[in-house]
């Protein structure tokens, strides 16, 4: 290792250092004091965690400032271990975004549920350093430390109301089932290193190159994509999704059904198209017929729910199920890349419109924290009680479908365009036509929230604001202009790629 | 052929130790059978001459993590969870499909093993020989150099991971100054009735 090695952790560094004030800085936040009318003091109120917030998103910013300001540099540090290069520029860049969201829509709904702490805040992070050192990973070692540096964070946000039953069963299904999926992903690692002597990415591939590939090194890639599958949600891996996603924190789900996909997404491509080139052929039909029982169950399940938080837990594996369909392609062809950058386009705009979709949510539920349940028949009319929620809530939902002018169309457009071009049209057809069948959940909330009568008057005291109201026109603004211009996103995918291959 | 014996036997004893400790109901029999796993997978590390990963299996997991299930064990009230009953009814179905996964497994590596070395006890291609290992200076330089050089990152990134425990362990039993929200208890096989609202977050 060389001092200068250290630039390429230089944003990691930055966020480990925003986590670790949040920690000291904890302890020593006063409570404010509860005062009556008149002004005496008669209790002790939590203490103002403003101050935690702001550590937190000024380490996502200072994150993403410096990982965009050491872009350009192209280099492998640390023994191989960890590439610094466009492609994990772009990923930092988006999972720092990310990171930043989730914050600022955590802040109100912690505050009205009663259970602010900075450790919160600090675990989130601690997921991002994991997902950022998972995406820059050339070697499995890493990549796994990394991998469970984030699902370890995630088990723990899972299980963040720990007095309620539901975020209990939540949590201890995600690390039960996560656990079981992890000793599999490492007894495929193991096997990769029994055949191969090395654990480096490129070793990998240079290994099996020289000595031929074997039924073991098959039997690994499967195994791997197991492993990653669960993380991503894809059938028939998913039964956890929309239990976790129902039990978890509002904001956890929301950064959960983003952050950690897009991060096994990022390795999926990294690791397969590294490691197994060879075996190209093969992962391709792996996650095809992956995708297809994916986009099938997912978007068929989803149409039953009347629980809207689980009603996003399955259009997250649905969408998973595109994304997979996007991989498959990648693999088929195996020497033409559209579909993998389709994959990272669409990763991008369904971070935005999911975060969102999910941060519309966290405010309704902070509006009414003991009434409001996510059931269908809560968002009737909520289009004159809260009009700006109903809004945003159907554009995100819009965005979901896949409608023109939402950057979903604009994912969908270059994912399934990369998988007619790999001359897989059948498969193309059944995205599509699914996606037409996931419309029907998506737009249903929409008639509800707009010409639906509402059964019983909750009450939305509160307009958007604050933290929330720049999540909610962040995810918006982004859903709009990945939609309306998405050449910038396009280059910035194209350049990621182009480092990657190399 | 006396270390290819030997190598049967042991992993013989794993496998048996490992099947015996998820399928007691006594949860401190499985513990002392998952002891007898470890050591059998520590006597293995030896014959492959990997001492100081053997002796590490035995004072980390043998010593360490086993005393620290044992505590946690006895503060736990076994007698609930020896009557808890299992809920699921695929057991049958799971029980084929993992016997095919198994069989799918020896094949393949069988297949391998034999194409590759016939079934000598070599070394695998690419990593580290005994021989190599003895040049360098032994077991643990080589393990030390390995760790602290090439296995940097990971290394450091695996200290992060336990503070994240750590902070999770705090988060999981802190009492709450401030907080509104209660504990709640109810006696093991009452059914506490929710508030379907408040159950949602």
């Amino acid at each position: 290792m060389k001092a200068s090695d250290i630039i390429a952790v230089l944003p990691e560094l930055v966020l480990l250092v925003a986590a670790l004030a949040i920690l000291m800085v904890e302890p020593f936040l006063k409570p404010r004091l509860q005062k009556d009318e008149g002004g005496a003091v008669c209790g002790e109120l939590a203490p103002d965690r403003t101050a935690i917030l702001a550590i937190a998103l000024t380490g996502f910013a200072a994150s993403v400032a410096v990982a965009l300001f050491v872009s350009g540099d192209t280099r492998t540090v640390f023994s191989g271990m960890l590439a610094l290069d466009y492609w994990s520029v772009f990923f930092k860049v988006l999972f720092g975004i990310t990171g930043f969201i989730t914050m600022l829509i955590s802040s109100n709904y912690l505050e009205s549920h009663k259970r602010h702490m900075g450790e919160f805040y600090a675990l989130v992070i601690f997921a991002v350093i994991g997902l950022d050192l998972m995406a820059g990973a050339r070697d499995f070692i890493l990549f796994y430390v990394a991998f469970e540096l984030m699902s370890i964070s995630s088990y723990l946000l899972a299980a963040y109301f720990r007095y309620r039953t539901k975020s209990n069963e939540s949590s201890v299904k995600y690390f039960l089932t996560g656990s079981f999926a992890s000793a599999i992903m490492l007894y495929g690692i193991s096997l990769v290193y029994g055949e191969t002597g090395v654990t480096n990415y490129h070793g990998v591939a240079v290994a099996i190159a020289n000595r031929g590939g074997s039924a073991a090194v098959l039997f690994s890639v499967v195994l791997i994509g197991i492993g990653l599958a669960f993380k991503v949600s894809a059938a028939p891996f998913h039964m956890w999704t929309p239990d976790v996603y129902q039990g978890a924190p509002t904001p956890v789900t929301a950064f959960f059904s983003t952050g950690p996909k897009t991060g096994a997404f990022a390795v999926f491509i990294a690791a397969f198209v590294m490691a197994f080139p060879g075996a190209a052929h093969n992962w391709g039909i792996f996650f095809i017929v992956l995708s297809v029982v994916t986009m099938v169950v997912g978007n068929l399940f989803g149409l039953v729910q009347t629980n809207i938080k689980r009603m996003l837990a399955y259009s997250s594996i649905a969408h998973a199920g595109y994304l997979l369909a996007g991989l498959g392609a990648m693999g088929w062809t195996a020497d033409t890349y559209p579909a993998g950058m389709g994959v990272l386009v669409y990763l991008t705009a369904y971070t935005f419109m999911n975060l969102g979709a999910f941060g519309v949510l966290a405010y309704l539920k902070a509006q009414s924290p003991d009434k409001f349940d996510f059931s269908l028949k809560h968002f009737a009319g909520l289009a004159r009680r809260s009009p700006w929620a109903a809004i945003l809530l159907s554009l995100f939902l819009l965005s979901l479908t896949g409608i023109p002018g939402t950057a979903g169309f604009i994912g969908k457009f270059y994912v399934f365009g990369g998988i007619v071009k790999a001359d897989l049209i059948w498969l193309a057809v059944l995205g599509v036509v699914l996606s037409a069948v996931s419309a029907y959940y998506y737009l249903r909330v929409v008639i509800y929230m707009f010409f639906k009568e509402p059964e019983e008057e909750l009450t939305f005291k509160a307009p958007i604001s604050g933290g929330m109201a720049a999540a909610l026109a962040l995810t918006a603004a982004a859903t709009v202009l990945i939609g309306i211009i998405p050449s910038q996103l396009w280059d910035a995918v194209v350049r990621a790629f182009g480092s990657l291959t190399q | 052929m006396v270390e290819k014996i030997l190598f049967i036997i042991f992993a013989v004893l794993t496998v048996a130790g490992a099947i015996g400790t998820i399928t007691r109901k006594n949860m401190i029999h499985g513990l002392l059978l998952l002891v007898f796993t470890f050591l059998n997978v520590a006597a293995i590390f030896f014959l492959t001459q990997a001492y100081f990963v053997a002796m590490i299996q035995i004072l980390v997991y043998a010593g360490a993590i086993m005393v620290l299930f044992v505590f946690v064990l006895m503060f736990l009230n076994l007698r609930s969870f020896q009557q808890e009953k299992q809920t699921h009814r695929q057991r049958w179905i799971a029980l084929v499909l993992s016997v095919l996964v198994l069989v799918e497994f020896v094949a393949v590596l069988y297949g391998v093993t034999k194409a590759k070395y016939g079934f000598s006890l070599a070394s695998v291609q690419g990593g580290y020989s005994p021989d190599q290992i003895a040049a360098a200076g032994g077991n643990n330089q080589v393990f030390a150099k390995a760790l602290f050089n090439d296995m940097l990152l990971p290394f450091e990134v695996a200290s992060v991971v336990l503070l994240v425990a750590m902070v999770g362990a705090i988060i999981m039993v802190k009492k709450e100054k401030h907080g509104q929200m209660a504990t709640r208890q109810w006696e093991p096989g009452a059914e506490p009735a929710l508030d379907v609202a408040e159950e949602e977050v």
